[in-house]
């Protein structure tokens, strides 16, 4: 299952050369990303996983212009990024929800900071309120909300931003597990409806498997990319597939790799 | 599992079926806020206990009594709504200047490090000094008119919101300014939508401290020197001994701090409905 990325023709969406990053720290200077190159292509859904402190979330940052490289490139359609901008949305794993804005004041933010006509903003909060299921909660301020709902919210609001690539830095990574499921099938159908460049960082290797169409695994500091996987799985896949055979076993194989490091 | 996210959620919205809503009275004590009742009652039935009403242990040209405070209401009472009117004005144009110029430079502050590195020292070295020691050159600079009692009132009060509206921006959560980044917002508009309503809750309590200096200072201002006011009726009635009256102004000052502060309240309650504080 093992594979390298096949020969693609079109140009990529997020482009990465030899980017190496470094921290200066009291102990010296550490090496988060170590010459990382990385092409990610139109729609593709790409899940970065690998053991805490191996700097995908570092390499996340990048992408969204809110770090800048010590050596190598990091593109966006051809040009150099940099600085955060809504054509690379973010939704954090933290609680980025403003919580003096209603629900829908939330999902329209970014059409009405860039001065958006307001049937447009509407449309657009029509559109993501009713895909991630909150039609009900429009007027509703975020701490009426559950955690998982809020989730939803920062989705939708990163959505409605029409990005070019959405960025997800460990979403569901403070949800209880039954609460993540769900928005792990929700999520595959999303992306299924509204298609889209997604790059998604997580640790949990069932996660990444679910979601990607490319997992690409990294090694603990200094962060390189490892492996890359592609698992195949059918496009209405919910939470079974999980149990199937080639599930397992690519899981496994996920596993194994992740224990060499150890 | 279907149903845990959102009927957890539902339970939370505030327009779903309530328990049929209970009298005032009986709302009142089973929350206990008849209690503050109870201690406002306790105070005046001590002052009757102590003054020429009840027991007279002290004497009542040094403590009036509330019959006292009573008859002094009614033999002042057409002096009272122009001292009121005085007072509050003078409270509520310092408190106000104070509060615009606070959040103003406050905000441009925070808003730019510049302006941080010009100001903070300024800033810094008016803080820690009391405004009412600087009385004396006010009445050498604006005399006993208006415009020194209203710059004290306004400093007094701009110090304090100053400091708090840079510590209040310096407290909202990063995440916010990155989210609303990444979403598009400008500099600019990250201020007006994410800062601004962000530092409300933070505010409320130094926006009560400063109300209730600005009560202190008018009532400095007002001794000083004026022609109505509270205040200025405290210092004439101290020049004829009338203690009756001394009290009666400090009644009406403690009152009118008081709805002042509720008025803050209320707005405080309203601006931050979004919030989970405690109300």
């Amino acid at each position: 299952m093992t594979s390298t990325a096949s020969p693609q023709h079109r140009q990529p969406i997020i482009e990465v050369v030899d980017l190496t990053v470094t921290f200066p720290t009291p102990e010296g200077e550490v090496t988060a990303l170590d010459r990382v190159g990385l092409d990610i292509e139109e729609n593709e859904f790409v899940c970065i996983m690998g053991p805490s402190g191996c700097g995908k979330t570092t390499l996340l940052n990048l992408i969204a212009g809110i770090l800048k490289p010590s050596r190598g490139h990091i593109g966006h359609k051809g040009s150099p990024i940099t600085g955060p901008g809504p054509d690379r949305a973010v939704v954090f794993q933290a609680d980025a929800v403003f919580p003096w804005m209603s629900v829908e004041d939330n999902i329209g933010y970014s059409l009405k900071v860039r001065g958006r006509p307001r049937q447009e903003t509407e449309a657009a909060v029509d559109r993501y309120v009713s895909l991630v299921g909150l039609s009900d909660f429009r007027k509703a301020w975020p701490r009426q909300l559950s955690g998982g709902m809020k989730k939803r919210v920062d989705i939708a609001r990163a959505y409605a931003a029409d990005p070019d690539v959405l960025l997800m830095d460990e979403p569901f990574g403070a949800l209880d597990i039954m609460t993540k499921e769900r928005l792990q099938e929700e999520l595959v159908k999303l992306w299924q409806l509204s298609p889209r460049t997604v790059v998604f960082i997580t640790h949990d290797l069932e996660e990444a498997l679910f979601l990607g169409d490319r997992v690409i695994l990294m090694s603990p500091r200094p962060g390189r990319i490892a492996a890359e996987y592609r698992p195949n799985l059918p496009a209405d896949r919910d939470m079974s597939v999980k149990t199937s055979p080639e599930f397992v076993a690519l899981a496994k194989t996920l596993r194994d790799a992740l224990k060499t490091f150890h | 599992m279907a149903y845990a996210d959102t009927s957890e959620a539902r339970g939370n919205m505030m327009h779903t079926v309530k328990p049929p809503k209970p009298s005032r009275l009986a709302a009142a004590i089973r929350s206990g806020s008849w209690l503050s009742l109870l201690s406002i009652a306790l105070y005046f039935a001590i002052w009757f206990a102590i003054t020429r009403d009840g027991l007279a242990l002290v004497r009542p040209i040094k403590f009036p009594s509330p019959a006292m405070v009573v008859d002094a209401a009614f033999r002042t009472a057409d002096l009272i709504p122009g001292d009121i009117l005085a007072t509050l004005l003078r409270v509520a144009i310092g408190f106000f200047s104070g509060l615009v110029l606070g959040l103003g430079l406050g905000l441009a502050m925070s808003y730019n490090r510049k302006i941080h590195y010009f100001f903070d020292p300024l800033v810094e070295s008016i803080r820690p000094v009391p405004v009412v020691a600087m009385i004396p050159f006010f009445l050498m600079w604006f005399g006993i008119g208006e415009i020194g009692k209203l710059v004290l009132i306004t400093l007094g009060v701009f110090a304090i919101v100053v400091v708090s509206t840079v510590e209040a921006v310096r407290n909202v959560p990063k995440i916010y300014g990155l989210a609303a980044q990444t979403l598009g917002a400008t500099k600019f508009q990250l201020f007006r939508t994410i800062i601004v309503p962000a530092i409300v809750p933070g505010l409320v309590g130094p926006l009560r401290v400063a109300a209730a200096l600005s009560f202190t200072l008018v009532v400095a201002a007002e001794f000083m020197g004026a022609n109505a006011g509270l205040g200025f009726r405290i210092l004439e009635a101290r020049r004829l001994f009338n203690t009756d009256v001394i009290m009666l102004g400090v009644v009406l000052i403690g009152i009118l701090a008081a709805v002042v502060d509720m008025l803050i309240r209320r707005a405080a309650a309203y601006l931050t409905r979004w919030s989970d504080r405690a109300t």
